[in-house]
């Protein structure tokens, strides 16, 4: 039986028709139509599925969508202005973070959880906050200075 | 993309509702908290339940709250990154932090559990699979066929055990509150483990753990947590460590080594462990105990594509580093 | 090229981010995994769970009948056409028709209205199959009695001999000679995306348009066109963004074919998506191979004579055996000067999943092989591996004995270079314990100039808004070749990155280019789009110049502006030039054409004759750094050194992001990445098995500036994609060596093999 829900995501409301056994990739991508969250493997190994669900990194692939009423998610789309990138996201193109982009929105979640607790992160808590998203075009290194250079940034302008 | 097959989810709002409702669909529920580890087994079609239990819908069960009397009480729905980043955790119990933090990856251990670790069903590369790869097959024991492929001459199912946090707890002798419809009881947690691949808990269907404690380490202890994997994140142990060594006048007064993921169950390296007792923790001692714990270790399944003669081998490694390491760190 | 020409240059040369940067992070990139159309089907390819068996009987009538099944296609519903990329290996169907190979084999197809109704059909489908006997080693599948998998004896099904020199003659003056034998495994492409298709047959029309994962759309159009048997003017191949591909995504699948057939059915879009558990275990992965190479030197180091016997493990297909074969032999006559060398390559079936083409392409087996030989043979003569590679290394302008044309070539620079990265004198002579440096080098092409159908096409338009479109058919995986198209294109026309418009890869909008693979997209495509952009310019020119009483000569493009050399008030735009060329009666929008083909020879007669397979090559050095724990076997690669001779870099901040993924990638080669395969199957088809490095696993990468110039490449740039891959196994086994002693054979490095290793050495 399909259950009527409320989910918030990026801040907007969207009222959708679910059955239980729905998580919320297939709800974020099928139902509201944000394909940014991607399926790398879709049980939990690789981390291209990530969004932020009240601040914390989740996969979205075992997530349950149903269980997420009541509570704040953000996913990839929800960080840029229409008119400005997100710092992370604004580093991640100028330091060549980004090569074919389908782990981008996993691993640009994930720091930007790592930077909302720990705003002057070491090298060492990056490559922590992102040993979850795993790459396979950049070996990570780019990534790593990215979100370096992103939190020198955000806390710069506080 | 990967679905899971279809479930009903019930939402119990106590625990002892919880337990009925496990109670009363036997083999057809399944409890969840995290969801981490069940849900890929749901989308593998490893499991198949009617009923999930959703544990999370129940109050008040996540709480961390250490004293120096009681020690640290844990409620089971506490999530893994709160022990792996609480200071009071990483000051008294240092083998658990550093098993919470050694779970899979950043984002594991934001949605597991501290319950849904302890109760990770045992694993093996012809039973983690999913339902197409397995046609390939008969069914394993672990699907209530008749052969084991990893020990082909097994009559029981000899899948690992591979949870992080509980050989770290039953080192510091941690204990666990069960609850069921008949009520409460308290059991070490070493003895939640029944060293069978196949039904691996010794709870029964409808007993959920309700709590986790840890008495106060005494004066001069350590423990600490050491695993062995491919990856330095992601992947389950291949092997692991955990140790609790207690001092008192320079010499050992209780030791405890217990070895992951070479059994179907946690194992107490008991030689290896009582070895040490009433000695002074030297180089020659250590070097002992490690050879002790290597004999006790007795892999059978070639876990994770690692040979079990290679885990066992490293057994007798890690068990010296972790003494060493409590070692330095006590004197 | 004069340095201070190069100041000029404008965008080439610069660290520009990707074009399509913004989009991918805020996650609006769509992929075709993405994409959605009104009544779209979802479809699910039913397979085989055995390893070799006769398909006695489909029943797909229950599934028929399933509520919400739209159509289910088996091999008798499908045109019977054998399908390769490689025509004359071709050995597929879409469908089984009568056998299936492997386990993960395809045998039916659905088309359903969700997924999870399509899967739900799939297991309505009766199968019944006779088992066969199976063979999983290529050895044994080549003994006498073995079952035949394709009916072609021994199962060979491809073999390859290269020759030149004088091979007999060579080993005769040697004054040391040695024979070695080398174990490579399988290793999957891993790209984050799994392989996906959308395919839209329009009834009306007759119509087919295809979204795909594809490195290749024109390959896709010819194939889908000849196997559906479809005019290939109705097939439309558009290619969405490509989540990685590495080689993975060059050949043709099932669904494919699938999806195109069960859209033809139901007149309406079918779409399907690989689970990365079919992705890593029935596309394609790095044949295994087993390499014996022999070699004769003389005293001091100088390469005399080379034999190699390699046996490739082909799993149930060919894919794209005769080119893999042909660059195994090709990559290993370069980066050495070697004069007298045979090569014996065999393509080998068994009852597994197929190989195919994977970054460095049956290379990177190759030297694995002979750059840990070179330093076996360097201990031998007591040389320094420095030093026995700086001797045969061969040099700019110097003929290859197989006439390979070596225009250009930093070789030697980049083992000097790499030496001086890994402070190669002092941590050799220092020679701590468990701890080491070693070297491993390779000599790629920049595209296979042998084949005639592989040229690019570009086409460049300057339109009457001042900005410029570009055209053309090369496929960006993500690697970035619509941002270095676009910067040739802005470099030649003077105008701002942010000034091109660039469509790639519609077979219906945009020019014949082969695609995605062999090194070539930079070098081929870049040069076809050099040639439109000054085709264009070329047409706009005489007329800017007569506007401006002034020369062509002395007119600059520069700012988006036409002007004058040393005034630039004297000058246009370029919308304005085009109103004046539409005003003097000439046609607009001003379009240049380019095609970019080196000289080429037919198909293949490089095995039989010698020459050149590439119009350039580029070359490297790789290096490791690497600290060996003796009491767990456990390597630990303390840093890895890429020094790639890749021509011009047109953009270093793309060129050093395809070198740090492949030295990452190099490193999972040696280290740990592989299938563990059990009676043809993979037990860790999954990626918490299959274990690719996470950002906890690598060490620090070293990119090291290198400044060539080739003529013949677009801005004087060659390839700097694969190469660099090749060298880095080598590297880490030779570093071992020096860390510990124990010479590595047989790759993957796994920590309980090297134990032993250890262990014995002890002993």
């Amino acid at each position: 039986m399909k259950k009527l829900i409320e989910l918030n995501v990026n801040s907007e409301i969207y009222e959708v028709a679910i059955d239980p056994h729905r998580s919320l990739l297939e709800v974020l991508r099928e139902t509201i139509g944000l394909t940014g969250s991607k399926e790398g493997c879709g049980l939990g190994a690789c981390g291209a599925c990530t969004v932020l669900i009240d601040g914390d990194p989740a996969l979205a692939c075992l997530t349950l969508a149903d269980r997420c009423v009541g509570h704040e998610i953000l996913t990839i789309e929800g960080l840029a202005k229409p008119d400005a990138l997100h710092p992370i996201q604004k580093a991640a193109v100028k330091f060549g973070a980004i090569q074919c982009g389908y782990c981008t929105p996993g691993w640009i979640m994930s720091s930007y959880s790592l930077l909302a607790r720990n705003p002057k992160p070491t090298r060492d808590d990056i490559v922590r906050g992102i040993a979850g998203n795993l790459c396979r075009c950049t070996g990570y290194v780019k990534i790593i200075e990215a979100i370096d250079e992103a939190a020198k940034e955000m806390s710069a302008s506080g | 993309m990967m679905r899971l097959p279809k479930f009903e989810r019930l939402l119990p709002s106590s625990v002892a509702e919880a337990c009925q409702m496990l109670n009363q669909h036997k083999n057809e529920a399944e409890p969840i908290a995290g969801g981490s580890d069940i849900l890929v087994s749901m989308k593998q079609r490893v499991i198949t339940p009617k009923y999930l239990v959703d544990l999370t819908t129940i109050p008040n069960l996540d709480y961390l709250s250490y004293d120096d009397k009681e020690g640290l009480r844990m409620g089971p729905l506490t999530k893994i990154i709160k022990l792996a980043r609480d200071a009071k955790v990483a000051e008294k119990y240092p083998a658990i932090a550093q098993a919470a933090a050694s779970v899979g990856a950043n984002q594991h251990q934001f949605m597991g559990t501290i319950g849904g670790n302890i109760c990770l069903d045992t694993r093996c590369w012809y039973y983690n699979q999913s339902s197409f790869w397995r046609k390939s097959r008969a069914p394993c024991i672990k699907f209530n066929g008749d052969t084991c492929y990893i020990a082909t001459a097994s009559k029981v199912c000899v899948a690992v055990y591979s949870g992080d946090l509980a050989p770290s707890l039953i080192a510091l002798g941690a204990e666990i509150k069960l609850s069921s419809p008949k009520g409460e009881r308290v059991i070490p947690l070493s003895q939640l483990y029944s060293g069978d691949g196949k039904v691996y808990l010794t709870k029964e269907k409808d007993e959920l753990v309700s709590e986790i404690n840890l008495p106060p380490p005494p004066a001069k202890s350590c423990s600490t947590y050491m695993k062995l994997r491919m990856r330095e994140a992601i992947d389950f142990p291949m092997m692991g460590v955990a140790v609790n060594v207690v001092l008192s006048n320079g010499k050992c007064s209780q030791a405890r080594i217990v070895l992951n993921t070479v059994a179907s169950a946690p194992v107490l390296a008991s030689d290896a462990s009582s070895h040490l007792v009433g000695k002074e923790l030297t180089a020659e001692v250590i070097k002992e105990a490690a050879e002790k714990a290597y004999r006790e270790a007795k892999p059978i399944s070639d876990t994770g594509g690692c040979p079990a003669v290679y885990r066992k081998k490293i057994v007798r490694v890690y068990t010296k580093r972790t003494l060493e390491q409590v070692v330095s760190k006590l004197t | 090229m004069s340095t201070r020409q190069r100041d000029d240059w404008w965008t080439v040369g610069k660290r520009l981010p990707l074009i399509d940067g913004p989009t991918k992070a805020r996650g609006g990139a769509e992929y075709a995994g993405d994409l959605s159309l009104p009544r779209l089907l979802w479809g699910k390819i039913l397979r085989s769970p055995h390893p070799h068996a006769r398909l006695v009987h489909v029943d797909a009538s229950r599934a028929r009948r399933l509520p919400g099944v739209k159509a289910v296609i088996t091999g008798k519903d499908i045109p019977r056409v054998i399908y390769g990329i490689v025509p004359k290996a071709a050995d597929e169907y879409a469908l089984a028709v009568d056998k299936v190979l492997y386990v993960g084999d395809e045998v039916a197809a659905v088309a359903a209205i969700d997924e999870e109704r399509a899967e739900e059909a799939l297991d309505k489908i009766e199968v019944e199959y006779e088992q066969l006997p199976a063979v999983f080693d290529p050895e044994d599948a080549r003994a006498p009695g073995a079952p035949l998998i394709h009916q072609v004896p021994n199962n060979i099904s491809f073999q390859v001999r290269k020759e030149f020199g004088d091979v007999i003659n060579g080993f005769g003056q040697a004054e040391h000679v040695r024979q070695d034998r080398f174990v490579t495994q399988a290793q999957a492409h891993c790209p984050l995306e799994p392989h996906a298709v959308v395919a839209s047959f329009d009834s009306a029309s007759s119509r087919l348009t295809v979204w795909s994962a594809k490195q290749i759309p024109f390959f896709l159009r010819k194939i889908l066109a000849k196997t559906l048997q479809l005019p290939e003017a109705k097939v439309r191949v558009i290619k969405p963004h490509l989540g990685g591909g590495f080689g993975g995504k060059v050949d043709m699948f099932s669904l494919d074919f699938c999806a195109a057939e069960l859209s033809r059915r139901t007149g309406r879009p079918v779409k399907i998506v690989y689970t990365r558990e079919e992705s890593l275990t029935t596309t394609r992965h790095r044949h295994p191979m087993v390499v014996e190479v022999k070699t004769g030197v003389k005293r001091d180091g100088t390469l005399l004579a080379q034999h190699y016997r390699v046996v490739a493990d082909g799993g149930a297909y060919n894919s794209t055996a005769p080119v893999m074969l042909s660059l195994a032999a090709f990559f290993v006559m370069l980066p050495y000067r070697v004069p007298n060398l045979l090569l014996e390559g065999y393509h080998i079936y068994t009852n597994k999943p197929a190989g195919g083409p994977m970054r460095g392409h049956g290379v990177p087996q190759m030297r694995f092989a002979f750059e840990s030989q070179m330093d076996m043979i360097a201990e031998d003569l007591g040389l320094d591996p420095v030093e026995i590679r700086l001797i045969n290394a061969i040099k700019e302008g110097e003929e290859h004995p197989a006439k390979l044309t070596i225009r250009t070539c930093g070789f030697s620079e980049s083992i000097g270079k790499a030496a001086r990265a890994l402070s190669w004198q002092e941590q050799r002579k220092r020679n701590v314990k468990n701890r080491g440096v070693g070297l491993g080098c390779s000599g790629f092409f920049c595209g296979v100039n042998n084949l005639r159908h592989l040229g690019s096409g570009a086409v460049v338009k300057i339109e009457e808004d001042g900005a410029v479109t570009l055209l053309t058919g090369a496929a960006d995986v993500g690697q970035g070749s619509n941002t270095v198209l676009a910067q040739i294109a802005a470099e030649e026309l003077g105008v701002y990155l942010d000034d091109v418009r660039l469509t790639a890869a519609d077979t219906e909008l945009t020019p014949l280019d082969p695609g995605t693979f062999g090194s070539g997209v930079t070098f081929r495509a870049g040069n076809a789009v050099r040639l439109a952009a000054k085709s264009a310019k070329k047409k706009i020119l005489e007329q800017a110049a007569a506007e401006l009483e002034a020369s062509p000569d002395d007119l600059l493009f520069r700012e988006g502006r036409i002007f004058v050399k040393g005034s630039p008030e004297r000058g246009l735009t370029l919308g304005e030039a085009v109103k004046v060329c539409r005003y003097a009666g000439k046609p607009t929008p001003i379009i240049g054409r380019g095609f970019y083909h080196p000289p080429a020879k037919e198909a293949y007669t490089l095995l039989t004759e010698l020459g050149d397979i590439s119009a350039a090559y580029s070359f490297s050095t790789q290096g490791a750094e690497v600290e060996v724990e003796p009491e767990t076997g456990m390597v630990k690669v303390l840093k890895l050194v890429s020094v790639h001779d890749g021509g011009t870099l047109i953009n270093p901040l793309l060129v050093e992001g395809q070198l740090d993924g492949s030295m990452v990638m190099g490193m999972g080669q040696a280290l740990g990445e592989t299938f563990i395969w059990e009676r043809g199957q993979a037990l860790n088809p999954n990626l918490l098995d299959y274990r690719m490095a996470t950002s906890m696993d690598i060490p620090t990468l070293d990119v090291v500036d290198m400044d060539i110039y080739d003529s013949e490449g677009p801005f004087g740039a060659k390839e700097v994609g694969e190469g660099t891959t090749v060298g880095i196994a080598p590297a880490i086994a030779n570093a071992i060596y020096h860390a510990t002693g124990v010479r590595i054979t047989q790759l993957p490095i796994t920590r309980e093999g090297f134990l032993k290793s250890l262990e014995k050495k002890e002993v």
